[in-house]
């Protein structure tokens, strides 16, 4: 059963259908929200909350992007408990963190110098971008959402992520130096894909 | 070149694909067993849900009035209105209490007994019987022991800047409570009446109880009510206070002789010195917004604005001598992000606002 029928369901109450969804984004959940908090038992908690609130809330209505929704409230409700829990008065302080140690690097590399110092450099690179840049960026190309789908988890239109998108590349490229303009610029653009057209 | 653009590639490759198998993996069995926690919360949702309805359906005879109160100022004199009751004694002498130091939300059950919530709104339910539950906890049961001798235990209800609760008391009356609000009450209403005193903002729903007839009490004046929902905004801070009726009919009398009855859809406004107002028609929809998450304001004075957002987010505004006076109309959703309602509100004025030393300076483009 796909997700928008699986919607339908859970609009009536069904909650077996609700049940399904939360097995079948649960781990997507729990491994976006550690992106944005280390503490696992927290996250674990948030994706609970996010469900129950589903029940709980009189405003629900069709969705085309479920699971952009459930990331989406993920983060919302995250991002509440976090500030909460820090008394903290600046919500947009949350960094996304992505993170990959240097021995697992060096494994990776381990036949190749140039490529293990490529892939220092880029990820150096890329935990310099903005918060905003960062999140476009994994939503997209790690966990392969289209443009539409990474808007609705942000909260922003699908324009908005596109730019996100290509003005991250960029500063990947400046960051990388010329030479692997192209370079990176042809990865990325590899699954078909325009920078201006496509959804 | 071509080894450059093939390493990239297979750098790209390789990371993407590790971080992918990087990402935590979970059991589907423990997923199946996590789900029970969550159908046992919605459970529990639901019963409270179906309790309240019930109860409001027992005790709402007719549809209410809605009465919207603001209480102002803290009390720091015993009232002319009712010179005998030690509600406002115990307000008065615990007024130190309310700046506790901390963000939290807190409900003092007892000058012994104190619950913080850490959330950002915190549901507060009294059952019939008398048992507490906070955001669900269990906090305690009551034993029904009522000595009329003994003297009247009173609890408090303290919501910080940036916070907001909802409150069901014992008698079925509801309450939302905005941010930078204290609430006064009795553990146990008393047979004849029931009292309780504001200081900030609240939106009530009264149980309907003939018998005992439901007082707000502020500073500067009450409502009496025997079943209805209104909302009370008196802010300390500042020096208008106001009651919105939304439907029924209510009784705002300031203990110096002035009293006045109003209709639904007006607005009565009360000065820094008790003096009551004239009623005045207005639409209701933008005074009690907020107990939905929304700001609904109509060609309001945008230092106002930043007024109610400074309470709702917890952040403090300077709006500058150029833009404080411009006038916006338009709607707000507070479960946004602050960044995302200022952009909104960038949208129609032309404002720019910066961040310096915690606070936000709102300017002129």
């Amino acid at each position: 059963m796909n997700d928008i029928e699986l919607w339908k369901l859970v609009l009536k109450g069904d909650s077996s259908a609700l049940s399904m969804l939360y097995c079948r984004y649960y781990e997507l959940m729990l491994n976006f929200g550690l992106k944005y908090s280390p503490d696992v038992d927290l996250v674990k908690d948030c994706i609970q909350d996010v469900f129950v609130k589903i029940c709980s809330s009189r405003r629900l209505s069709d969705l085309s992007y479920v699971k952009s929704y459930l990331l989406a409230s993920m983060r919302n409700v995250l991002i509440d408990r976090m500030s909460a829990l820090k008394a903290e008065e600046n919500i947009e302080e949350y960094g996304f963190c992505l993170d990959v140690d240097d021995t697992a690097l060096e494994r990776l590399f381990r036949h190749d110098d140039d490529k293990l110092r490529l892939s220092r450099r880029l990820l150096y690179a890329y935990r310099m971008l903005p918060k905003s840049q960062r999140e476009v960026l994994y939503l997209r190309y790690v966990k392969g959402l289209s443009h539409k789908e990474v808007a609705a988890v942000l909260e922003i239109n699908p324009q908005s992520s596109m730019n996100q998108v290509y003005r991250a590349l960029e500063r990947l490229r400046a960051m990388l130096g010329a030479d692997f303009t192209k370079c990176i610029a042809l990865f990325f653009l590899q699954g078909g894909e325009v920078l201006n057209g496509c959804l | 070149m071509e080894k450059q653009k093939s390493d990239i590639n297979e750098v790209v490759r390789l990371l993407v694909g590790y971080v992918n198998s990087k990402e935590v993996h979970v059991d589907p069995d423990e997923v199946m067993r996590s789900w029970f926690d969550v159908s046992r919360s919605i459970r529990i949702y639901r019963l409270k849900r179906a309790y309240r309805r019930a109860v409001r359906l027992a005790l709402l005879t007719v549809s209410a009035a809605m009465i919207v109160l603001f209480v102002g100022f803290p009390l720091l004199r015993r009232s002319a209105v009712d010179p005998v009751d030690s509600i406002k004694d115990y307000a008065v002498q615990t007024l130190p209490v309310h700046d506790s130091g901390n963000d939290n939300i807190v409900l003092m059950i007892s000058d012994e007994e104190r619950i913080d919530v850490e959330r950002e709104e915190a549901e507060i339910v009294y059952t019939a019987q008398g048992d507490l539950t906070v955001n669900s906890d269990t906090v305690s049961t009551k034993a029904k022991s009522v000595d009329t001798g003994a003297a009247a235990v009173y609890s408090q209800l303290i919501v910080p800047k940036g916070r907001r609760s909802q409150m069901l008391l014992s008698d079925g009356t509801r309450l939302w409570v905005n941010s930078g609000t204290r609430v006064v009450y009795p553990q146990e209403f008393r047979d004849d009446r029931r009292e309780i005193i504001v200081e900030g903002e609240a939106y009530l729903e009264v149980a309907c109880d003939i018998e005992r007839p439901f007082t707000v009490i502020t500073r500067d004046f009450n409502v009496i009510v025997t079943g209805t929902t209104f909302n009370v905004s008196a802010y300390p801070a500042e020096t208008e206070a106001y009651v919105v009726l939304v439907g029924g009919s209510v009784n705002v009398d300031n203990g110096k002789g002035e009293e006045v009855t109003m209709s639904p859809g007006q607005y009565l406004a009360v000065d820094s010195v008790g003096v009551l107002g004239t009623p005045v028609e207005v639409d209701v929809a933008p005074f009690v917004s907020w107990t939905h998450n929304m700001l609904i304001y109509d060609n309001e004075s945008l230092s106002e604005v930043f007024k109610k957002l400074e309470l709702y987010y917890g952040r403090r505004f300077v709006v500058e001598p150029g833009v404080s006076d411009m006038r916006v109309s338009g709607k707000l959703d507070l479960k946004r992000s602050l960044e995302e309602v200022i952009s909104v509100i960038a949208y129609s004025v032309p404002i720019v606002c910066d961040e310096e030393d915690g606070c936000i300076y709102v300017r002129p483009e």
